[in-house]
């Protein structure tokens, strides 16, 4: 009489159709329960630590002003945060809100990757900081679904670039970011409209550059001296 | 298999979690210490801590200010963290209460001191 193995498969196989049908019926309810333990886990004493020296670096930006990480700066700005739980609390809510965003985002797997995002050390950890990579990680999940969010996304933090999905509108911007760094920002003020109808892909040159120039970024690299002074040798 | 996979993952990061501090940066290399409560210091270890924490402007205590900070002519307030274990501040905190410096610092603690000449005068540790 052959002998019966016991496989794992068979059980998970039996059970697939069922399990699958119950997580269908009731995914907005166990997306919820995901959403309160990311929050939980985000929000859970985030006021009880000191700030550390980066995310002091942030509590000046939002104070004095400054060319960089704008959403969460302008954030801080309108209501006046300053405490430890105040300029923690942007990224504690963009953290938690990434779980229902990358549910809606993604089209395969998603309790499961909601699930992961809400639990993540790392996410959890970025999260409960003062830092703009948690609310650059939210604009990120939701410009795979609307590729403009990539433009808050990078607004928040340059590093944003490298989780934006890309098609041609995403490449072009990014191509231009790059390009902006080495072409000065006055360069395309001979332009005429004529010219720029010449070829539809230059259309977002200028277009990018002036969105650069009003946000000021030529200034992006010196604001980061002048706010870090851990940067400089000498006071 | 894969799903008996995902579950030991989302366990093992639940774990980590309850592990978490954010006091510490993840590579555990270093713990950043609580300047809360600071008074105002003319030299400190961690500038951009002592002059949010303190509201006074403070110049920092490394190697490459020694000269400008044995030369002051008066009494000087120094706050020294962590970052006291560069050089500079463990040459200038050579010969005092070494131990309980050092239990200070490793707790993520600030140690508020007042100098003249270079000569500690050790008044708090937080």
């Amino acid at each position: 009489m052959p002998q019966q193995g016991f496989r794992i498969s068979d059980i998970t196989s039996r059970y697939d159709p069922i399990l699958r049908e119950f997580f269908l019926k009731n995914g907005i309810l166990f997306l919820s329960l995901i959403t309160l333990i990311a929050g939980y886990l985000r929000f859970r004493g985030l006021g009880d630590n000191p700030l550390w020296v980066d995310e002091v670096g942030f509590g000046f930006l939002v104070q004095n002003g400054g060319n960089q990480e704008f959403i969460p700066k302008w954030f801080g700005q309108l209501f006046g945060l300053h405490t430890e739980f105040g300029l923690r609390f942007l990224p504690a809510l963009c953290g938690t809100l990434t779980v229902p965003a990358i549910y809606f985002a993604v089209d395969k797997h998603k309790l499961g990757s909601a699930l992961f995002v809400a639990v993540f050390p790392l996410f959890v950890f970025w999260s409960r900081l003062a830092r703009p990579y948690a609310v650059a990680g939210l604009f990120l999940v939701l410009s795979w679904r609307y590729w403009w969010m990539m433009i808050p996304a990078l607004m928040t933090t340059p590093i944003a670039v490298v989780g934006v999905r890309l098609n041609k509108w995403t490449l072009g911007l990014i191509a231009l970011g790059i390009v902006f760094f080495f072409i000065r920002p006055d360069a395309f003020r001979g332009w005429s409209i004529s010219l720029l109808q010449i070829s539809s892909r230059w259309w977002y040159l200028p277009a990018l550059t002036l969105v650069l120039y009003l946000t000021e970024w030529e200034k992006y690299f010196s604001s980061l001296r002048s706010h870090f002074a851990s940067l400089r040798t000498q006071d | 298999m894969g799903k008996i996979l995902f579950i030991a993952a989302i366990a093992f990061c639940l774990f980590a979690d309850s592990r978490l501090n954010t006091r510490e940066w993840y590579s555990h290399e270093v713990e950043f210490s609580d300047w809360r409560g600071i008074p105002p210091v003319d030299y400190s270890t961690n500038v951009p801590l002592s002059n949010w924490y303190s509201g006074h402007s403070a110049k920092y205590l490394r190697p490459e200010n020694l000269k400008q900070f044995l030369s002051e002519p008066d009494t000087v307030m120094l706050g020294i963290d962590y970052y006291g274990f560069y050089k500079i501040s463990c040459n200038v905190a050579s010969g005092f209460q070494a131990q309980w410096i050092i239990d200070t610092l490793m707790h993520g603690g600030v140690l508020v001191t007042k100098s003249y000449k270079g000569k500690l005068f050790f008044q708090r540790k937080k």
